[in-house]
């Protein structure tokens, strides 16, 4: 077998996912030249290390500490915020203190994109206020 | 590794035993390279092979390079073994009954990481679908539009740079 007839062998086996070191052809070849084997085990832990890399991007899903301490701080604010509402302050007497609403854009004569900002909590300078963007038809 | 001990030692024996000792440090090389965690042990098979055999082994023939092939045949067999063990463990469904397949370097990835950006889109593509993610050929020929033939040619492209000595492109 010459070096390039081992080669494609080589390839063949590959495409086949059998071992080069089980196929008797190349197992032949190999015997009696130790650098090809040397090679071929060379080759074979890089395609080990291409499948290792491969699966990476699996392993990055994992939630990172910063994204977890946002999603706390996240969920701590939006019950600071519940409880101030569940508070039934005096200066809160209804759901919305205050709204304000604002044309945008007329995107078609028939509608226009508006934004509402409505303010459902403040106490002691801290506000709860939602902004909500709406099509309206006119 | 201890040699059998010798009680009535011939100057073949004793000839044969010095061969072994001026030729182990090449041999365990060699098997490092070839399996670097059971080099060790493969050594150890092979010289208590080579002994058993040694009325096989002519004193006018290349030496060094019969117990390379010896070494060379001895790792076959563990691999072979090795495999066997496996696919025994997966048909039972038990795990670890054979030692994990060893994690590769940190340098190796390294190193393939850099080779698998210096591939072609295509190539590189092919090469992670494939041995990353056990996607078939026919499968891969499908999802890209392209001719089985021309996916394995990509695929033996990218399979030589991968393996071609120092990060050697030969595009250029």
């Amino acid at each position: 077998m010459t070096d390039a007839e081992f080669e494609l062998r080589l390839q063949q086996c590959l495409d086949e996912r059998r071992d080069p070191f089980l196929d008797e052809a190349l197992a032949e070849h190999m015997a009696l030249r130790p650098e090809a084997a040397v090679r071929t085990a060379e080759l074979l832990a890089r395609l080990e290390a291409v499948a290792a890399l491969a699966a990476r991007p699996m392993q990055r899903r994992r939630r990172s500490p910063v994204g977890i301490s946002v999603a706390v701080a996240a969920m701590l604010v939006l019950a600071l915020c519940f409880a101030l509402l569940q508070r039934g302050e005096p200066e809160s007497p209804g759901r919305v203190l205050r709204a304000t609403l604002q044309t945008e854009v007329a995107t078609r004569p028939s509608c226009a994109t508006v934004t509402v900002r409505q303010v459902l909590a403040h106490e002691r300078g801290l506000s709860f206020e939602t902004i909500d963007r709406r099509v309206v038809s006119r | 590794m201890p040699l059998a001990p010798v009680t009535h030692e011939t100057a073949f024996d004793a000839a044969f035993a010095a061969l072994l000792a001026r030729s182990r440090p090449r041999l365990l090389h060699f098997l490092q390279r070839l399996c670097a965690q059971d080099a060790e042990d493969l050594l150890q098979e092979t010289l208590a092979k080579v002994w058993r055999l040694r009325a096989s082994f002519h004193e006018d023939g290349n030496g060094e390079a019969w117990l390379l092939q010896a070494a060379f045949r001895t790792f076959c067999d563990h691999r072979a073994r090795s495999k066997t063990r496996a696919a025994v463990a997966a048909q039972a469904d038990v795990e670890q009954l054979t030692a994990p397949m060893p994690a590769c370097s940190l340098e190796l990835r390294d190193e393939v990481a850099a080779r698998l950006q210096a591939l072609l889109p295509i190539e590189r593509e092919l090469l992670l679908a494939f041995h990353g993610h056990s996607v078939s050929l026919k499968d891969l020929a499908a999802r890209h539009g392209l001719p089985l033939n021309t996916v394995k040619s990509h695929l033996h492209r990218a399979r030589a740079r991968l393996w071609a000595e120092g990060g050697r492109d030969d595009r250029r």
